[in-house]
């Protein structure tokens, strides 16, 4: 599969080696070069340094021909900029757009981008850790 | 009308003053708290909210659902998508208008539905238009930028000089709407003709401006 990932902070770095790995073709993008640094010697894909919610940028990454894309940069709204291009402009199969703020994650799930809402997500797993087992 | 303005730098103050001065209800939104704060010492007439306007709740807090119109005018293109995006599709503001800080964004946005105002596209025209001068000349930007009134000088040498105007080819989206002699306006017709040593007032698109400039222009040497 060719997949895109917008962002290489430790999710997106986690994320790109783990599917490159796998033998997926993987191009990741980050406005910071340095933050590639974060990648495995088990990467071997392709590295694009530029801003994710730039057309430009995101079709040099191949988004035309892209199997799947996720958007995990730290900022909620470029996720979702982001993830809105590759759905909506490109076509991109698989889109998903990783959200800090479960509200907009919300309201942007109901306009039909699929997004990932790790503060939810999160408070669910350490609320099931806290109250499982307990007196 | 009750307009929110998300985004408290310059031009979200600028725009915040004169909007109130005609009479509209203004309401400023400014995620950095010290800004806010000198905002709403500066802003007597406009309420200020301090808070993100890419949050649904602080859109709430500022009265949102009143809104005849949304403003977003940050400095960060994402920011101002999300804020329309909102504003549009969740509590269905009719009219939202977005800075575009990067022309290349202003696509994408279109794209998404969303209208826009691209500031730097505006101010980078406005300055090639005034370092060359002696060109064609817009008085007067309409509709977003997309066409626009433009005075031509006409030169002796101007292709176009002593010609009737059905002579010219014209570009289609392009129409001579008076002829300035002196003092005197003329409205022209078809057999009017293009004295040289005076201005033409033309309303044209942007787009075809190139084409009309050839009629009128000599073509500079290399």
């Amino acid at each position: 599969m060719h997949v895109i990932i917008v962002g290489c902070g430790r999710v997106g770095s986690q994320l790109a080696t783990i599917l490159s790995g796998e033998g997926h073709d993987v191009v990741i993008v980050d406005k910071n070069p340095k933050s590639f640094k974060r990648l495995g010697s088990a990467f071997n894909g392709i590295t694009i340094t530029g801003i994710g919610f730039d057309a430009d940028i995101l079709k040099r990454a191949g988004v035309e021909r892209a199997d799947a894309l996720a958007a995990v940069t730290n900022g909620d709204n470029s996720n979702i900029m982001i993830g809105q291009i590759a759905r909506r402009m490109y076509n991109v199969p698989k889109v998903i757009a990783r959200i800090y703020d479960p509200e907009r994650a919300h309201i942007y799930k109901k306009f039909g981008l699929d997004t990932i809402c790790m503060t939810t997500i999160g408070a669910n797993l350490i609320k099931g850790k806290l109250l499982k087992g307990g007196k | 009308m009750y307009i929110l303005i998300v985004g408290g730098g310059k031009v979200g103050e600028a725009l915040a003053k004169n909007l109130s001065k005609r009479g509209h209800d203004i309401a400023v939104m400014e995620k950095e708290e010290d800004i806010a704060r000198k905002l709403a010492e500066d802003l007597d007439e406009a309420l200020v909210v301090s808070g993100d306007g890419c949050d649904p709740l602080k859109l709430e807090e500022a009265k949102i659902e009143r809104a005849k119109v949304v403003v977003a005018v940050t400095g960060d293109d994402e920011d101002n998508l999300i804020v329309c995006q909102l504003a549009k599709d969740s509590y269905n503001v009719q009219r939202v208008i977005a800075r575009v800080n990067n022309p290349k964004n202003e696509d994408t946005f279109k794209f998404l539905g969303i209208d826009t105002v691209s500031s730097t596209q505006i101010i980078s025209k406005l300055i090639e238009e005034e370092s060359t001068p002696g060109d064609i000349v817009t008085l007067l930007s309409l509709k977003k930028g997309k066409i626009s009134i433009v005075e031509i000088k006409v030169d002796s040498d101007s292709p176009a000089a002593n010609k009737q105007i059905r002579e010219l080819s014209l570009p289609k989206e392009s129409l001579i709407i008076s002829i300035v002699k002196g003092e005197e306006v003329y409205f022209p017709r078809g057999d009017s003709v293009v004295q040289e040593g005076t201005s033409l007032i033309a309303l044209t698109a942007v787009d075809a401006e190139k084409d009309l400039r050839s009629v009128f222009k000599k073509r500079k040497e290399k």
